[in-house]
C-alpha cells in the first residue's frame, strides 16, 4: 500500500501543448480514486506517469515519499490493467498471471502456488492451461486483474478496464471490483470515461479537462456541489440541463418566464446580469406531489419510457448565443438532446406523471436545488442555500484498510 | 463437411491449370532422372520404358568439379542455409524492433537506407565486395558466405519485421515492462514470440534465396570444399554434359529437402504469410 503525491506534474507530448498541466494531488493510503473526464483529457496520460510508461516534463511524484518521478516502471513496484487487457497471447493463463513473479525471480514453486491462490480468488482455476486466444471478454478481464494481484503491488492502477465489457457484465464487474478492493486495501487509480463507473466506484473522483484537474472529490459531492459547469455537466446521467438566466427583481428570468427565488437561495448576481442555471433532471418535479418551489410552464415535446420513471424533453427557453454559451464553459456535445434550431431539456419524473409529447404542463423546481455558475468562467457561484444541500451518501473519503 | 458443387469443380480445376507451371518443370526433371544415363530416349515428355534409379545414387557419390561430393556439398547447403536464417533472424529482428518503436529521426533514416538495399542491384557492389573479402580472409569460407547472405537478405527481413512490429500493439511490451521486465527480456519473452508469423517468413524468403543461389556462391565459394548445391548441380553439367539424365538426378536431390520442408511445414508457412499480408 502507498500514498500517491502529484506535485505540479505536467507533461507535453508537442512543445507547447499540455496532455496534463500542473497537476497537484494526493491519493491517501488505500483510497480507490477514479480519474474521470472525456476522451483526450490526460486521465490515461496521468496514469502512464504513474506507470513510468511516461517520464513528466516537470514537476514531481512520489510514492511513499519517494520520488519516483524518472524510475522505470520495473523500479515502481505497480501492477497496471490496461484497456484492452495486455494479456501475452502465446502464452497460457497460468504464465500470463505469474509472469511478473518470475520475471521478479519467484522460485518455480513459489510462482504456482501464488497463481493457484490468485486463480482461485478469482474463479479462473479452470481455466489455468488454457490460452487467451480461448477466453471471453470477461474471462480476460479477469486475468488480467490476477496478473496485478498476483504480485502484491503497492500500487494497482486500472486503464478503463472494463469498458471493452458489455453493459451487464460490466455492472456484474464493478461489484466485483469494489469488493476485492475491500479485501485487499490496496491503493487504486482508476481511469474511465464513465461517469457511472465514477459514481459507483471510487472513494473519490478527479474530474479532468484538457489535462488541468477540475475537481477532486467525493462523488456524491461532485454531483451535489460541482466546482464549475463542466463537472456539473459531465457527471450525472441524464446530463444536467443548462440555461441562461438574468436576474430582474428578485426573480430569475428563464426566457420568459419568471421564477420566484428567496433571497437566501439567489445567485450572487447584480439584478439585470445574466447566470449560468443548472437543474438536475430529477429536480424538475411533478407539482401534484411537491408542496411550493418554483413554477415552470413546458411543452412536452418527446416522452421516454424507462420503467420507473419517465424522461420529458421539453425545448431550452435559452437562445441560440446562450447555446454557444453553454457549450463553450460544458465542452459536453452530450450535456442534452439538441436540434439544429432549439436545444431540448430533460426531466425526470414517476412514471405516473401524465404527460404526453405535445401537452403543455408545469413542472416545479425546488429553488435551493438550481445550481448557478458564472456565465464567463463557468465557476460555481453559491447562493446562500449551498451550504445546505444533501452530504454525500457515499462520501466515504479515502479508505484505510 | 462443405458439399462438392459445381463452383467446387471449377475451382479445382482451376487451381491444377494454375498449378501447370509449376508442376510441368518438375515432371520433366523427374522424368529425365528416370532415364538411363548411357541411352537416353531423346524426349523428357514421354516417361522412360526402363526407368531406373541409378541416376540418383550414381549422383549422390559423384564429385562435381572434383573438390566436394554431391552429398558434401548438400550438408554445406543445409550448414549455409541454416546459418544465414539463423543469424538474419537474430540480427534482423532485434533491428526492425528497435526501428518500429523509436520514432526519431535516426530510426527513419536507417529505415530508408535498409529499404535502398531493397532496390540496389547486388552486383554492382560484388567486386569490391570480393575484393574485401580476400583481404580479410574470408573468401571460400562458409563464414563469409553465410555473411554475405545475411548482409544481402537483411533489407528484406527488416522491412518484414520492421511493418510487422509497427502494426503490433505496444500494450503488451508496457505490460511487461511494468510487471518488471528489462528491455532485452521483453523482446526475446514478449515481442519475438509473437512475431513468429513473420519469422516464419523471413526464414522462408531469406532460406529459399540462399538454397538456390547459383551466382554468389559460384563467386566465393566456387572450387573450394564449401560449394553449395546449385554450385555443385553445375559442375555436373560441365563434366557429364552428355549425361542429362545424372544432371536431372542432381538437380532432384537438390530440389528434394525444400519439398519435404515444406511438405512439413505448409500450414504453418501458408498461416504466417497470411497474417503478415493482413497486418
Amino acid at each position: 500500500m502507498a500514498v500517491i503525491e502529484l506535485d505540479q506534474v505536467s507533461k507535453h507530448y508537442v512543445a507547447g501543448r499540455s496532455a496534463v498541466s500542473s497537476i497537484d494531488l494526493t491519493v491517501d493510503d488505500g483510497e480507490f480514486m477514479v480519474l474521470v473526464g472525456p476522451s483526450g483529457c490526460g486521465k490515461s496520460t496521468l496514469l502512464r506517469l504513474l506507470a513510468g510508461l511516461e517520464q513528466p516534463t516537470a514537476g514531481t511524484i512520489r510514492i511513499d515519499g519517494v520520488d519516483v518521478s524518472r524510475l522505470p516502471p520495473a523500479e515502481r513496484d505497480v501492477a497496471m490493467v490496461f484497456q484492452n487487457y495486455a494479456i501475452y497471447p502465446h502464452m497460457s493463463v497460468r504464465r500470463n498471471i505469474g509472469y511478473g513473479l518470475r520475471v521478479r525471480g519467484g522460485s518455480k514453486r513459489e510462482v504456482a502456488q501464488r497463481v493457484d491462490e490468485v486463480a482461485a480468488m478469482l474463479g479462473l482455476s479452470d481455466l489455468l492451461n488454457r490460452r487467451p486466444s480461448s477466453l471471453s471478454g470477461g474471462q480476460l478481464q479477469r486475468v488480467a486483474m490476477g496478473r496485478a494481484i498476483a504480485r502484491h503491488p503497492q500500487l494497482y492502477l486500472m486503464d478503463e478496464p472494463l469498458s471493452n465489457l458489455d453493459a451487464k457484465l460490466r455492472v456484474s464487474m464493478r461489484a466485483e471490483l469494489e469488493e476485492l478492493h475491500t479485501r485487499l486495501g490496496v491503493t487504486t487509480v482508476y481511469v474511465t470515461h464513465d461517469q457511472v463507473e465514477a459514481m459507483t466506484l471510487g472513494g473519490r473522483a478527479a474530474v479532468l479537462r484538457e489535462g488541468v484537474l477540475q475537481q477532486v472529490d467525493a462523488p456524491q459531492r461532485l454531483y451535489d456541489e460541482p466546482a464549475d459547469a463542466f463537472v456539473a455537466a459531465f457527471i450525472g446521467s441524464p446530463p444536467i440541463n443548462f440555461a441562461i438566466g438574468r436576474m430582474r427583481e428578485g426573480a430569475l428570468m428563464l426566457g420568459d418566464q419568471a421564477l420566484d427565488v428567496p433571497d437566501a437561495a439567489r445567485p450572487p448576481v447584480p439584478d439585470g446580469e445574466s447566470v449560468l442555471v443548472g437543474i438536475r433532471p430529477e429536480d424538475l418535479r411533478d407539482p401534484r406531489t411537491v408542496a411550493g418551489g418554483a413554477r415552470l410552464e413546458v411543452e412536452c415535446a418527446v416522452r421516454q419510457n424507462l420503467g420507473a420513471d419517465v424522461l420529458l424533453f421539453f425545448p431550452s427557453p435559452s437562445s441560440g448565443d446562450d447555446y454557444e454559451i453553454i457549450q463553450r464553459l460544458t465542452a459536453s456535445e452530450a450535456h442534452s438532446a439538441t436540434r439544429a434550431d432549439r436545444q431540448l431539456l430533460c426531466a425526470r419524473i414517476a412514471t405516473q406523471f401524465p404527460a404526453r409529447a405535445g401537452d403543455r404542463l408545469e413542472l416545479v423546481v425546488p429553488v435551493e436545488r438550481l445550481h448557478f455558475f458564472d456565465p464567463d468562467t463557468g465557476t460555481r457561484l453559491r447562493s446562500g442555500l449551498d451550504v445546505s444541500h444533501p452530504r454525500a451518501d457515499n462520501d466515504r473519503g479515502p479508505i484505510h484498510v | 463437411m462443405h458439399r462438392y458443387t459445381r463452383w467446387s469443380a471449377f475451382r479445382e480445376v482451376g487451381l491444377w491449370i494454375g498449378a501447370l507451371p509449376i508442376l510441368f518443370p518438375l515432371y520433366l526433371i523427374i522424368n529425365v532422372a528416370l532415364q538411363p544415363a548411357t541411352e537416353p530416349t531423346g524426349s523428357g515428355l514421354h516417361p522412360p520404358p526402363n526407368a531406373t534409379l541409378h541416376n540418383f545414387s550414381q549422383a549422390w557419390g559423384q564429385a562435381g568439379s572434383g573438390t566436394v561430393s554431391f552429398a558434401g556439398a548438400l550438408v554445406n547447403s543445409l550448414l549455409t542455409t541454416g546459418g544465414t536464417v539463423l543469424l538474419l533472424v537474430l540480427t534482423a529482428a532485434p533491428a526492425g524492433y528497435v526501428i518500429a518503436r523509436r520514432a526519431s529521426k535516426l530510426s527513419g533514416l536507417l529505415f530508408g537506407l535498409f529499404s535502398l538495399g531493397l532496390i540496389l542491384p547486388f552486383q554492382l557492389a560484388i567486386i569490391p565486395l570480393y575484393d574485401f573479402m580476400v583481404r580479410v580472409g574470408l573468401d571460400g569460407t562458409r563464414t563469409g558466405l553465410i555473411l554475405i547472405y545475411t548482409a544481402l537478405s537483411m533489407p528484406l527481413a527488416i522491412f518484414l519485421y520492421t511493418g510487422f512490429l509497427r502494426g503490433m500493439p505496444e500494450a503488451y511490451e508496457e505490460a511487461a515492462r511494468v510487471d518488471g521486465a528489462k528491455p532485452l527480456r521483453v523482446f526475446v519473452e514478449i515481442v519475438f514470440p509473437q512475431a513468429a508469423p513473420i519469422t516464419g517468413v523471413v526464414a522462408v524468403l531469406s532460406g529459399l534465396l540462399v538454397w538456390n543461389d547459383f551466382f554468389t556462391a559460384l563467386v566465393f565459394v566456387g572450387n573450394s570444399d564449401r560449394e553449395t548445391l546449385p554450385v555443385a548441380v553445375y559442375s555436373f553439367v560441365g563434366r557429364f554434359s552428355t549425361q542429362w539424365p545424372l544432371v536431372f538426378a542432381a538437380a532432384a536431390i537438390a530440389l528434394a529437402p525444400v519439398l519435404v520442408f515444406y511438405g512439413f511445414t505448409q500450414r504453418w508457412i501458408t498461416r504466417g504469410f497470411a497474417s503478415t499480408l493482413h497486418g
